[in-house]
């Protein structure tokens, strides 16, 4: 067996924080991207900025700043441990949370960007037919940007089953808990056990490609590019 | 009597549009303007598609916007309530949904939408039945715009806006559209309001005519005062002719005769037989009278195969200079009946100093 029952552990691990984690960014990515895409406030370039942040800063930033507002002193650590849930560093929940906001704008702006895309147009035309601003989000936006959503969700899956940083910073390395796959690799090179370490790697190089692969053919089937970087 | 009554200002840039005016709520109203006159942006106002600063627009009893410094009591009813029909200049289809589907999408969203049987009768009209089930990808620019007309009027709309419909098909499809909507429009009891630069299209399909220019509204009024009014700056762009409105005083199918009041004049024109089946005495008729198919002689011209020949005043003339043709104005009872001769004609004749003429007019086609 080239895996062992602790690398299965830590592949589940990491598909429950990913699936977890995407479907928290989709739910709320979306609200997000539309406001991105069609407000004209001036807010819109400082919201924007805010959200691109993980993909300029190192992850140990991002992963030491969760470590210490999720602590006893930080205002979430406040927060949880007044709703009694205690203290979410070393969690499932607190990889989750910071998983969130790292994977934050690789969600957003394929959605952000496929809504652009449409112009104007296509709300205007459904507001003439009677379609209220909601009704038309469900009938012809969701529809006509299914493409984005395809790409955000699996570029969001796909960009947390990679993360490293934020995820040793915030979560350690608690088999079971928190101990994913990138995690896992390290630990296996750190004691010298490269074998297994290849494994793993295959395993998720092989992963990563295949996620690429699907994303290509989605975008050539739709007419713009739905990842744009550095605008 | 039920109006549309509009009173609106807004600002973009360098454009202002300020517009204060009561339209019908029958018939067809045409928004006549060059590009950049406003008349789309007036027409998105009605639609409720544009900010506007402040004014009041009301439909019949209902009011869709109002606003002004002094009341706090602010109406700004949105685009989805307003109950309207909107064909935008390009078709914009959903492009997810088919033909059908995009009828059906307008019409799931009124409460009261046409009737099976009108429904039935626009798609006839309109000749869409075959493409029911195609997607607008595949449909050619007349037959989206055929498409966005029927999807809007299927909502049976308190009003029907249309931008420019005609203007992304070429001649001989926007002639062929033209007799679709002469033969929609009066089917249903919509109010429409009809934005065009086309003289052509406005003089075929309008009862009240808006004349526009910069943001501003120049005349407005039945389409009979408004064109013999404004004449020379609704048709400045195209072929000159002239429109005539008279009565049918007489068919008579047997010598095929065609015989037009014009008030003190009667003009006699071949009965053709398209036609022949469509027109009835004592109807009101509108007449287009090419300038090109009118000549003029000093003397009444005797044993000639022409049917009409009027004493006329010449009210003024203008040099074509370079087709090297005279375009001559002259009063024809109440109308003004426009004539193309040569310049060489126009010198040799020595119309400089006379004032009337016998005007020869050698054809006219019935605009409706």
């Amino acid at each position: 067996m080239p895996l062992s029952e602790q690398d299965l552990a830590a592949i589940f691990l990491t598909f429950k924080v990913a699936s977890t984690t995407t479907v928290l960014l989709i739910l709320i990515a979306t609200p997000l991207a539309y406001w991105l895409a069609r407000t004209k406030s001036l807010a819109k370039g400082f919201v924007g900025a805010i959200v691109a942040l993980p993909l300029v800063l190192p992850p140990t930033v991002l992963g030491f700043y969760f470590l210490i507002a999720m602590g006893p002193d930080g205002f979430i650590g406040r927060l949880t441990s007044w709703m009694g849930i205690g203290y979410l560093p070393f969690t499932f929940w607190g990889v989750v949370i910071a998983s969130f906001f790292y994977s934050l704008p690789f969600v957003v702006q394929p959605i952000q960007n496929s809504i652009e895309g449409l112009g104007k147009k296509p709300f205007e035309v459904a507001a003439t037919l009677g379609a209220s601003p909601r009704d038309t989000f469900f009938s012809v936006i969701l529809p006509q940007t299914k493409n984005g959503f395809i790409t955000a969700a699996v570029l969001g899956f796909a960009h947390t089953v990679g993360e490293f940083g934020v995820v040793l910073m915030v979560g350690g390395n608690i088999p079971g808990v928190t101990q994913v796959v990138s995690v896992q690799i390290y630990e296996h090179v750190e004691s010298m056990n490269y074998h297994q370490a290849h494994w793993l790697s295959i395993t998720m190089i092989i992963f990563a490609f295949t996620v690429l692969t699907t994303i290509y053919w989605f975008n050539r089937r739709s007419d713009k590019p739905l990842l744009r970087f550095g605008r | 009597m039920d109006c549309l009554h509009c009173n609106l200002e807004l600002a973009r840039g360098d454009f202002n549009l300020k517009v204060a005016l009561d339209l019908p709520l029958n018939g067809v109203t045409a928004i006549f303007g060059q590009s950049g006159s406003g008349k789309t942006t007036f027409l998105r106002c009605l639609a409720g598609l544009e900010k506007i600063e402040k004014g009041k627009i009301q439909i019949g009893s209902t009011t869709w916007f109002s606003k002004n410094e002094l009341s706090t009591s602010e109406v700004e009813i949105p685009t989805y309530l307003r109950d309207i029909g909107y064909v935008f200049q390009e078709s914009n289809l959903l492009s997810h949904l088919s033909v059908k589907e995009n009828i059906r999408y307008g019409m799931q969203r009124r409460k009261k939408p046409l009737g099976d049987e009108e429904l039935r009768q626009v798609i006839e009209v309109l000749d869409i039945e075959p493409l029911m089930s195609r997607y607008p990808d595949n449909l050619s620019g007349g037959e989206k715009q055929r498409v966005a007309i029927a999807r809007a009027i299927a909502r049976n709309p308190k009003l029907l806006l249309m931008d420019e419909p005609l203007a992304s098909l070429d001649q001989r499809r926007k002639l062929e559209f033209l007799h679709y909507l002469e033969k929609l429009l009066p089917l249903l009891n919509i109010p429409a309001v009809y934005v065009s630069h086309s003289a052509q299209e406005v003089t075929r399909l309008a009862n009240y005519l808006v004349l526009l220019e910069n943001g501003h509204i120049l005349a407005h009024g039945n389409l009979v005062d408004i064109l013999r009014q404004n004449q020379n700056m609704i048709f400045q762009q195209s072929e000159s002719f002239s429109l005539l409105f008279g009565k049918i005083n007489e068919l008579d199918k047997k010598s095929r005769l065609l015989i037009v009041d014009l008030g003190s004049e009667n003009i006699r024109l071949p009965l053709h037989e398209e036609v022949l089946d469509s027109l009835q005495e004592k109807q009101d008729i509108r007449l287009q009278v090419m300038a090109k198919d009118v000549s003029v002689t000093l003397k009444r011209a005797s044993e000639s195969s022409i049917l009409n020949i009027f004493e006329c005043e010449i009210l003024n003339y203008e040099h074509l200079e370079r087709e090297g043709q005279t375009l001559l104005t002259l009063k024809l009872c109440e109308h003004q009946l426009q004539a193309k001769v040569s310049r060489y004609s126009f010198e040799e004749l020595q119309l400089r100093s006379i004032t009337r003429v016998f005007a020869q007019v050698k054809a006219a086609s019935v605009v409706r």
